[in-house]
């Protein structure tokens, strides 16, 4: 079962991440203009793009917390897979600018002004707070199953990298050291690319109604000793957001009255709710066995 | 009289494929000039030739990948690629016309203009041309072969040719001296396609969400399933749209002394009845309980 507490936080984590997100936005905004820093206003617009992550991700929340209606059926629970794969596609989109910028910059002569060293404090916020927002949201997501919470913990953590790269070019500048801070954004950008592109592939999976192996073997498992069943000819087990829809198709004697199978049926579905735990229903198929 | 339908019909296959190429090339020309000669007008009037395209791939993206059958890794088939593809793409064209329409907005409010190049005139002439010589092709195929398809093909043609006549009215007018006219066309196109991609967007995206079919479809489904003999009752009827099909998941009760074969049997019977009346049904799951 997933514990009271984990649910309690589920509910309260992004709003904490957006309120974190909208003082690093303000914070760093305000030392952009002190310290004349571009990396550092690169960041700003980074936790700007935060913002509106985090407000996609509370509003997925929202419509997945709908109970079924007519309309939708199978209830709302796939929106998180949806919002995972847009906040995704946003920071991929984001790092391929910042390579393009990064890369353009270093074909030009060196920044006309250097940057004050104060930028280095804002940064050093930025990376506590998102930090933060990143173990919390990871932690939450995690013990909820919810791919959009996990999905913004990833986005504080692109962040967190842009931090040390405004922290890199800040000192290198300082030093004389003109490209460094190119050439250590570029290389996080491209962890970025990578880390994104896994997370559209999970988020296409999952809308996709793509098949969890593990979790049909063991179905499988649990109910192939039921008494009556002859043969599990399917089982299929779809994401639906934080629970799982099952379909199975089973064989039994095509003699047997279907008070009985009834009865099997209830036993299936007895078993399989009481062992996992995140499975909406269970539907049972019964087809007469073959001989 | 049927050879003219079928060379109405082959035209109509070949048009999809000419009207993609075409509003592939001419969104690509239109942006290119749209930005070198800073027509705000045009380069709204690209993304509206783009945001084409992406439908129409879309659609083949459908075709192609939905027909594939279905295997272990996706037990549910693959139509949902369709939804995918728009939503992703649609997200994209919404941003971009997003920062248009802003963009557009802030010129026509500063007041500050610079007239566009001749240039973005020839393109948006070129275009409105291209698209309404495609228009009327389709619109001959439609009147032959009676398709919506088609139909709603042609429209996004004509429309497309609207919107580069717009450029171009936009950019004698700022030539003669009305500068606000290029953003202000801009705004207004920009405005539109906003509209256009939240549509699809919020289509697309219902159909990711397990949508139900339609009203019609599940109470046909209800009344064809009552009508067959030794069923009780019909005790829930789940549908949810898998791209183009519909899959079903039918609860009924039968009396508790009939044997599993007969159940069979009726199960049997109430997929052939469905699937004669149905198009588009992708697996109906008949559960007894």
């Amino acid at each position: 079962m997933i514990e009271e507490r984990c649910l309690i936080c589920s509910k309260k984590v992004e709003w904490i991440v957006l309120g974190i997100n909208l003082g690093l936005f303000l914070i760093k905004g305000i030392f952009t203009f002190i310290s004349n820093s571009r990396s550092l206003f690169a960041d700003t617009l980074e936790s700007l793009a935060n913002v509106v992550i985090t407000i996609i991700v509370l509003f997925s929340l929202k419509i997945a917390e709908k109970e079924r209606n007519d309309k939708f059926p199978y209830g709302h629970g796939k929106v998180e897979f949806l919002a995972s794969g847009i906040v995704n596609l946003l920071l991929l989109l984001g790092a391929v600018y910042f390579i393009f910028v990064a890369l353009g910059e270093m074909g030009s002569i060196g920044p006309e002004k250097t940057p004050k060293l104060i930028a280095i404090f804002a940064a050093v916020v930025s990376i506590l707070g998102n930090w933060v927002a990143f173990a919390y949201g990871r932690c939450v997501g995690k013990k909820v199953g919810s791919v959009a919470i996990s999905a913004n913990a990833w986005a504080s953590c692109a962040d967190i990298a842009t931090s040390v790269a405004v922290i890199v070019a800040v000192v290198g500048t300082n030093l004389g050291v003109v490209k460094l801070d190119h050439i250590v954004s570029v290389i996080i950008a491209l962890i970025i690319i990578k880390m994104t592109g896994e997370g559209i592939g999970k988020a296409i999976k999952g809308l996709m109604d793509s098949s969890s192996k593990s979790e049909e073997i063991r179905i499988r498992n649990l109910i192939k000793n039921i008494r009556g069943i002859k043969q599990i000819r399917s089982v299929r087990a779809r994401q639906v957001g934080r629970k799982v829809w099952v379909d199975l198709e089973v064989a039994i004697p095509g003699s047997c009255p279907l008070q009985e199978g009834v009865k099997i049926i209830q036993r299936i579905k007895s078993v399989l709710h009481e062992k996992i735990e995140n499975i909406a229903e269970v539907s049972v198929q019964l087809v007469p066995a073959k001989g | 009289m049927k050879t003219t339908k079928d060379k109405c019909a082959l035209c109509a296959t070949r048009l999809s494929w000419i009207g993609l190429w075409d509003s592939f090339i001419i969104a690509i020309f239109k942006g290119i000039i749209g930005i070198l000669t800073h027509s705000r007008a045009l380069q709204a009037s690209a993304l509206y030739s783009f945001h084409d395209v992406v439908s129409s791939i879309a659609v083949i993206i459908g075709l192609k990948v939905s027909s594939q059958p279905i295997d272990e890794e996706h037990p549910y088939g693959h139509g949902n690629v369709e939804y995918i593809v728009s939503v992703f793409t649609s997200f994209i064209i919404l941003a971009a016309t997003v920062y248009l329409f802003v963009d557009s907005l802030g010129i026509v409010l500063k007041a500050k203009h610079i007239p566009a190049h001749w240039a973005a005139l020839v393109a948006g002439l070129i275009s409105c041309f291209a698209n309404e010589v495609i228009y009327r092709y389709n619109i001959c195929a439609v009147k032959h072969l009676n398709s919506p398809a088609i139909l709603t093909h042609a429209k996004h043609h004509r429309a497309d040719a609207i919107s580069s006549l717009a450029v171009v009215i936009a950019i004698l007018g700022s030539k003669m001296g009305f500068y606000f006219l290029d953003p202000l066309v801009a705004v207004f196109e920009a405005g539109h396609l906003t509209f256009l991609s939240i549509e699809i967007l919020y289509y697309s995206s219902a159909g990711l969400l397990d949508k139900s079919a339609g009203k019609e479809e599940v109470s046909l489904i209800r009344k064809i399933t009552s009508q067959i003999s030794g069923i009780k009752k019909i005790r829930n009827i789940r549908t949810r749209q898998i791209g183009r099909n519909i899959w079903v998941d039918l609860y009924v009760s039968l009396s508790g002394k009939k044997t599993v074969d007969e159940a069979h049997k009726i199960s049997g019977r109430i997929r052939q009845d469905l699937m004669k009346e149905i198009k588009y049904l992708g697996n109906i799951n008949v559960v007894f309980e």
